[in-house]
């Protein structure tokens, strides 16, 4: 299935075939969303059940963890999934990302054409599992030197902010609609995405993706613009950059949807 | 992905949240001990069972 009304090029078209092929035929996309909500609510209900009263200073974890995981988010984005490394496993994030993700969307058709497609924007169940993990040792020592309560937030607030990128990727690779545009965050996320993935573009300028504060603070963002301007811009393109530096760096041909197993975020 | 690395990731995630889990009992949060092993099990099943994209292309 493929859309009807797209003006997507025939590139894009073959890549989208193609990938859809190479998914199992019997991949789910409700499932793979039920499988990522379950495994994250089912977590921060685990680590929430350990508060134990609460002081106001130890939710400062909550705003904490969620700079901490856009910060994150920005490095790994921006120099792991845009750069190719050296080390296999970094390299196949580059592979699966720019050369995959990025050929499935581009500015001319970001839209899932069905569920079956959510596999190229979702990420597969071990990220949760990775998350988990690299989260455990920090909040660990929050919670050992700072207070306990604060070690259960940190781990909750990291664990929410990987399902809130979740969601706020999926809202920028589906149809457009009235809610979409006229919800804060959301819409500002929609047109922030909607010109990375422009391939003169996606290499250097909005690798944010859950929100564009890293971007605004690094100047990697293609608005000029304030912290809350960046935040809630909405769909506008009123204060776009004029002198930005557009370069074609990704390769001209994309792989076939070859080799390993293809995780495209 | 490889299975070498979903059988560590298996082994790390079970225990911990086989640990977690008895943690909880222990402190008396029996719903989020139970919902500690439900969690470890559920991850690890989730990624053996999720597909890869890995079929042969087309030819065309």
């Amino acid at each position: 299935m493929e859309l009807q009304d797209s003006i997507m090029k025939d590139r894009q078209r073959r890549f989208r075939q193609e990938y859809r092929h190479r998914i199992a035929g019997w991949y789910h996309g409700w499932l793979h969303l039920m499988v990522i909500a379950i495994s994250g609510l089912t977590a921060i209900y685990i680590y929430t059940s350990n508060l134990v009263d609460t002081q106001w200073w130890e939710w400062l974890a909550v705003p904490a963890g969620f700079f901490a995981y856009q910060v994150a988010e920005y490095i790994l984005h921006a120099h792991v999934m845009h750069r190719p490394r050296k080390h296999p496993m970094l390299r196949a994030l580059y592979i699966r990302h720019t050369l995959m993700h990025h050929q499935f969307f581009t500015t001319e058709e970001m839209r899932f054409a069905d569920h079956y497609d959510w596999r190229v924007t979702f990420f597969p169940p071990f990220t949760m599992i990775v998350l988990t993990i690299l989260s455990f040792v920090p909040s660990l020592v929050a919670g050992l030197i700072i207070s306990p309560n604060f070690g259960w937030l940190l781990m909750s607030a990291l664990t929410g902010s990987y399902m809130f990128y979740e969601f706020i990727h999926f809202c920028c690779h589906v149809d457009d609609n009235a809610l979409l545009r006229n919800l804060p965050i959301v819409n500002t996320a929609r047109r922030h995405h909607r010109a990375h993935h422009d391939h003169a573009l996606m290499m250097e300028v909005n690798m944010g993706i859950g929100t564009p504060i890293i971007d605004w603070a690094l100047g990697t963002s293609d608005l000029n613009r304030g912290l809350l301007g960046h935040l809630f811009n909405g769909e506008s393109t009123r204060h776009l950059k004029t002198n930005l530096r557009k370069t074609e760096r990704t390769p001209k041909a994309p792989p076939r949807a070859s080799s390993t197993s293809a995780t495209a975020h | 992905m490889p299975t070498k690395a979903k059988l560590i990731l298996s082994v790390i995630i079970l225990t911990m949240f086989v640990v977690t889990g008895f943690y909880e009992l222990s402190r008396d949060l029996h719903n989020a001990g139970y919902a500690a092993f439900f969690l470890g099990f559920f991850m690890v099943f989730s990624i053996w069972i999720f597909p890869d994209v890995n079929r042969e292309p087309l030819d065309n």
